[in-house]
């Protein structure tokens, strides 16, 4: 009698243990039918539209606006990341950290917001410059946290030794770490890129979008999110069709580079 | 340390680095300063009852931010639990159960959903789950649950339960690593040690890898709330742009967010715009509130865990 209890506790708890189990299959199913859901339709709805003119329009303006961004925020972002980097422990930095945590955690709308008032109100006109600046914004603390976590991973021994053989600290940290982090920091970039490319808030305040090629920096200039956003907002369905075909473009874009970042990234750990 | 630095090289290099740092301070205090100066008409002429006020109604030049600040919060919320019950069941999935054959293929999988942008997700909301909100969820919530406020009214697809989900997928790619990271992290000593006292896998995760990884999870699941608050573009897109208050989630509403990227073009008067950068402010302070309450916390609990 007493063992037959003790068998049925047993069986209980094995039980439970199997409808955990498959309570937790469900539990991935959900995480990973979104993804499924959303590239299906992406790319059974933006496949008809592909190959508009106003797809190439916006092409240009994601490549044209991301990269003035970076060019701009690389340097800064992996100096600031260089600079977290240096001042570990310090007290001053933990208030710069704490700035730059703050940076990356802001809603990257209110950037649009001041860049407007900054950069569109004194130059009188929305533009791709002004959406280059707040895209700039946007990847500075994401860039300056990659470089540092890159940094912490893989080179401290690497600058003892320089420091060791007698180089002086700045020697050390651009004659040998910088070019062996060669690699990690255009990941890092890369995937600050992939960020920039699919933002849309700020741009709305700071860039506008633009149906027609933009006549130069200094005017309005469309986005593939930019598009993405005001077609799937249009009641027309053609219009409605363009919003998808953005969105296919966009995703391929993005997937070239995560795909190119990881290959990049597995190189290097080989 | 100081004493080695005895090259001009490195003084000078030091004295870049710091130059970074610098033009970091000066983004913060731009922003800062340009949201408090813009929104300076707002906040003398309303004060506090910009706060409480639950009428927004620029026509009678009525600004309350009160159904921003809530549409804000409940759609967080909703994501935030969504995100943190399915996040959490796939990392220990991932984690305690990793000798299944599909756990590096998921790995990759999630990586890619992380890239995919916020308007993307928008515009899937719009097109595809919010029509079977519309047709499907929320009438069987309405059959099943509608004795509850939370799940009564009229349905109409877009509204707070969508903009929810939707911040619910978001969230998912972090939490999932976050958590699967501490969990990697629990020592196996022990968690070899519950399976030799005969705990079954389910027991080992509830009675020794949960209450170790704890902390953390508390950590990513607040870092998560901050993020959402923020999440401006797909919410936009989903939750209907309607100013109002309402106990259904159902109904549509409206975030700090999102009324700016839909009105802040449209603002014809300066005590207009001027309230929409109060709103951009408020939104400033909430995420900056929730990131150090959420720091400080974990920070309390790793302390009390040290000394423990």
């Amino acid at each position: 009698m007493k063992e037959e209890l003790f068998i049925r506790a047993i069986k209980k708890r094995k039980r439970r243990d199997q409808w955990f189990f498959v309570f937790l299959l469900v539990m991935g199913f959900f995480s990973l039918f979104p993804l499924f859901s959303v590239l299906y339709y992406v790319v059974s709805k933006g496949w008809p539209g592909l190959f508009a003119a106003n797809d190439l329009i916006s092409v240009f303006g994601t490549l044209e606006m991301t990269l003035f961004a970076l060019l701009f925020a690389a340097p800064l972002g992996i100096g600031l990341g260089f600079y977290l980097y240096e001042t570990r422990g310090t007290r001053t930095v933990t208030v710069i950290r704490f700035i730059a945590e703050l940076l990356a955690g802001m809603p990257s709308i209110l950037v649009g917001m001041v860049v407007y008032a900054i950069v569109v109100i004194s130059t009188g006109t929305f533009s791709l410059f002004a959406g280059s600046v707040s895209l700039a914004v946007f990847v500075l603390p994401f860039l300056a946290r990659e470089t540092e976590d890159r940094l912490i991973a893989s080179t401290s021994t690497l600058k003892e030794g320089a420091l060791a053989l007698g180089a002086s600290n700045s020697r050390a940290l651009l004659q040998m770490v910088l070019p062996v982090m060669k690699r990690p920091l255009l990941v890092a970039v890369l995937l600050g890129v992939i960020r920039a490319m699919g933002e849309t808030a700020p741009l709305i305040f700071t860039s506008l979008g633009n149906n027609f090629w933009p006549a130069g920096v200094f005017s309005p200039a469309s986005t593939l999110s930019l598009q993405i956003y005001f077609d799937a907002l249009s009641p027309y369905t053609g219009v409605q069709a363009q919003a998808w075909a953005g969105a296919l473009i966009l995703i391929a874009m993005i997937m070239i580079l995560f795909l190119v970042a990881r290959w990049i990234s597995k190189g290097e750990s080989k | 340390m100081n004493k080695f630095r005895k090259h001009d090289s490195d003084r000078l290099f030091a004295g870049a680095l710091l130059s970074f740092a610098l033009i970091l301070v000066l983004f913060i205090f731009v922003i800062i300063s340009v949201l408090i100066e813009r929104s300076w008409k707002s906040i003398t002429t309303f004060g506090f009852s910009f706060l409480t006020g639950q009428t927004w109604n620029p026509l009678r030049h009525m600004y309350g931010s009160l159904p921003f600040l809530y549409g804000t919060l409940i759609s967080s919320l909703i994501g935030l639990v969504l995100a943190t019950v399915v996040g959490g069941g796939t990392a220990i999935l991932l984690t305690q159960f990793n000798h299944l054959r599909f756990v590096k293929l998921a790995t990759f999988l999630l990586d890619v959903l992380a890239t995919i942008p916020s308007v993307v997700y928008g515009l899937w909301g719009l097109f595809v789950l919010v029509p079977w909100l519309r047709n499907t969820g929320e009438p069987f919530l309405k059959a099943t649950l509608g004795f509850v406020p939370l799940f009564s009214g009229q349905v109409w697809g877009v509204g707070l339960l969508a903009a929810g989900l939707i911040l619910g997928i978001m969230m998912l790619p972090t939490i999932i690593s976050v958590v699967r990271k501490l969990m990697d992290q629990v020592p196996q000593e022990l968690q070899d040690g519950a399976i030799a006292l005969g705990a079954t896998r389910t027991e080992k995760v509830r009675m020794v890898v949960l209450p170790y990884a704890r902390v953390g999870i508390l950590g990513a699941v607040f870092l998560s709330f901050g993020r959402a608050l923020g999440e401006t573009i797909a919410v936009t897109m989903v939750i209907g742009n309607s100013p109002t208050i309402s106990s259904s989630l159902f109904q549509p509403g409206d975030s700090l967010a999102s009324v700016l990227v839909t009105q802040f073009l449209e603002a014809s008067t300066h005590l207009y715009l001027s309230s929409l950068y109060e709103i951009g402010l408020v939104l400033l302070i909430v995420a900056v509130l929730f990131h150090s309450v959420s720091k400080f916390l974990v920070w309390r609990v790793s302390e009390r865990a040290r000394i423990a």
